[in-house]
């Protein structure tokens, strides 16, 4: 009898498992925090700081919805900040709610039309 | 009111990096918490709004910029910060430091104690001139139908004949004349002090001594009515006393002091004399009379203009409200200070007037 309620009251469990590769901070381009979003924009920064150090700069914008914005400085290097803030007022912004945090992945391809030189 | 009275360095504080679930309930339960990080710099001061408006996990990303106090900002400034920053809690800083804290309600309380003490002090001198005004009436009409009544007498009165009855008409008329001129004096100079001309001093040599033997002279021939005659005593024995000083405006000042003893005295006493402190170069004058009992309120309001006791015992108190406030300008305008002490019944008023160090030669 004391077998068969052990076997009564015993537990199984299924688990699915997986694992992938990620990084740190989980983006890599462009991070755009609502103005009630979880995280604000000194906590963001300073976990920034701790995890990647002097590869973001944040950016404090004056709108509605928006708080700050975090720009990864290998962009910056290829474009000012002023189109940027432009791009992303423009084609970003209207999409976002003000309690969320947004990944923006922003991939810059540069050519010339030509290129002339004398040998 | 400065600032700096309002100034609170008691409140409790955070950690910027705390979490916000962390210090809810502290938050609620002192509506504000003063952020400090561990090296005892200020970041801010978070409120309920701010975790309305900004509900971050982290206090220093909830906290929103607020103005700040300077502490040189007056009032008024404070109260304007207060309403265009729409708060009720603001820092004070004195340059980048952060000094404390003050709360919008503690400077309104404070301003409505102080606006209902104003009201009820307004309300008080309201009374107080309608008191000077009706009591003016008195006091002018009084003598005017004493002296005109009397001069009417003297001129039906055959001098020759009622010798006597001449002589003591006369006195009567000269002495009310004389109060009169001095109700009309003080009116005079008291206008003129408190619409803020200055009065001329003539200081010389007097002998007060001589004054105050004078005043006892004048108040035993002189009866100020309540159907009582009164005893101005003068205490001390010397034979003169010299200072340098304005010797009518110090006889002003004690004649108003002695009357008013005389009013008030309850066994028809006065005692009037000084105390000499040479090493002060201080002269105290004191007129001390046994009193009705005064409330401590009576003795702080007695030097207000119009203020006055309504009653002595229980006989109405005629007067102008004006004698005691004259004598405490006059004795600051001489470079002196007035006080009253009570004990049991009795009241004593001080006038301490300095002299110049040449009179020392005159003291004994």
């Amino acid at each position: 009898m004391n077998i068969m309620k052990d076997e009564a009251t015993k537990r199984k469990f299924i688990a699915q498992l997986s694992f992938e590769e990620i990084r740190l901070p989980p983006f890599e381009d462009i991070l755009i925090l609502g103005k009630k979003s979880p995280q604000g924009k000194i906590g963001v920064y300073k976990s920034f700081e701790l995890l990647v150090p002097n590869e973001f700069e944040a950016f404090e914008i004056e709108d509605e919805v928006v708080e700050a914005v975090f720009v990864n400085k290998r962009i910056l290097k290829k474009l000012d900040q002023d189109k940027i803030m432009g791009i992303l007022r423009e084609k970003v912004f209207p999409y976002i709610s003000d309690s969320e945090i947004l990944k923006v992945d922003l991939k810059l391809r540069i050519f010339y039309d030509s290129i002339e030189g004398e040998f | 009111m400065e600032l700096k009275n309002y100034i609170s360095n008691i409140y409790t504080t955070v950690d910027p990096f705390a979490g916000i679930n962390s210090v809810e309930n502290l938050l609620l339960e002192n509506q504000y918490l003063v952020i400090i990080d561990s090296e005892t710099k200020y970041h801010g001061i978070l409120t309920i709004s701010d975790i309305i408006k900004r509900p971050h996990k982290l206090v220093i990303d909830c906290v929103t910029k607020k103005t700040y106090l300077d502490i040189d900002d007056t009032i008024a400034s404070a109260l304007e910060k207060f309403y265009t920053g729409q708060t009720f809690v603001l820092p004070v800083m004195e340059g980048s430091e952060f000094i404390g804290v003050i709360e919008k309600n503690h400077i309104l309380r404070e301003l409505e104690a102080k606006v209902n003490m104003l009201y009820n002090k307004s309300l008080i001198s309201e009374k107080a001139k309608i008191n000077f005004l009706k009591n003016l009436s008195h006091e002018i009409r009084s003598p005017l139908n004493i002296i005109l009544g009397f001069v009417d007498i003297i001129a039906q009165l055959d001098s020759n004949e009622y010798a006597i009855e001449y002589e003591a008409y006369s006195k009567t008329v000269r002495q009310t004349a004389s109060h009169f001129l001095m109700i009309m004096n003080d009116l005079v100079e008291l206008s003129l002090l408190y619409t803020g001309h200055e009065l001329t001093f003539t200081y010389e040599r007097v002998d007060i001594v001589e004054i105050l033997t004078e005043l006892e002279q004048y108040f035993s021939e002189f009866s100020i009515s309540y159907n009582r005659k009164t005893y101005v005593k003068y205490l001390n024995t010397e034979s003169s006393l010299h200072i340098h000083t304005d010797g009518k405006k110090l006889k002003h000042i004690l004649y108003h002091l002695i009357i008013n003893a005389i009013k008030f005295t309850e066994d028809n006493k006065v005692l009037v004399g000084f105390e000499q402190y040479p090493n002060d170069r201080i002269i105290r004058f004191f007129v001390k009379n046994k009193s009705h009992n005064l409330a401590q309120k009576d003795l702080q309001e007695m030097f207000n203009i119009f203020e006055k006791q309504g009653f002595i015992g229980e006989e109405i108190n005629f007067g102008l409200g004006i004698g005691l406030p004259l004598v405490k300008k006059l004795t600051e305008l001489l470079g002196g200070q007035i006080k009253v002490e009570t004990q049991a019944a009795d009241i004593c008023f001080w006038v301490s007037i300095p002299f110049e160090i040449e009179d020392i030669n005159h003291l004994k």
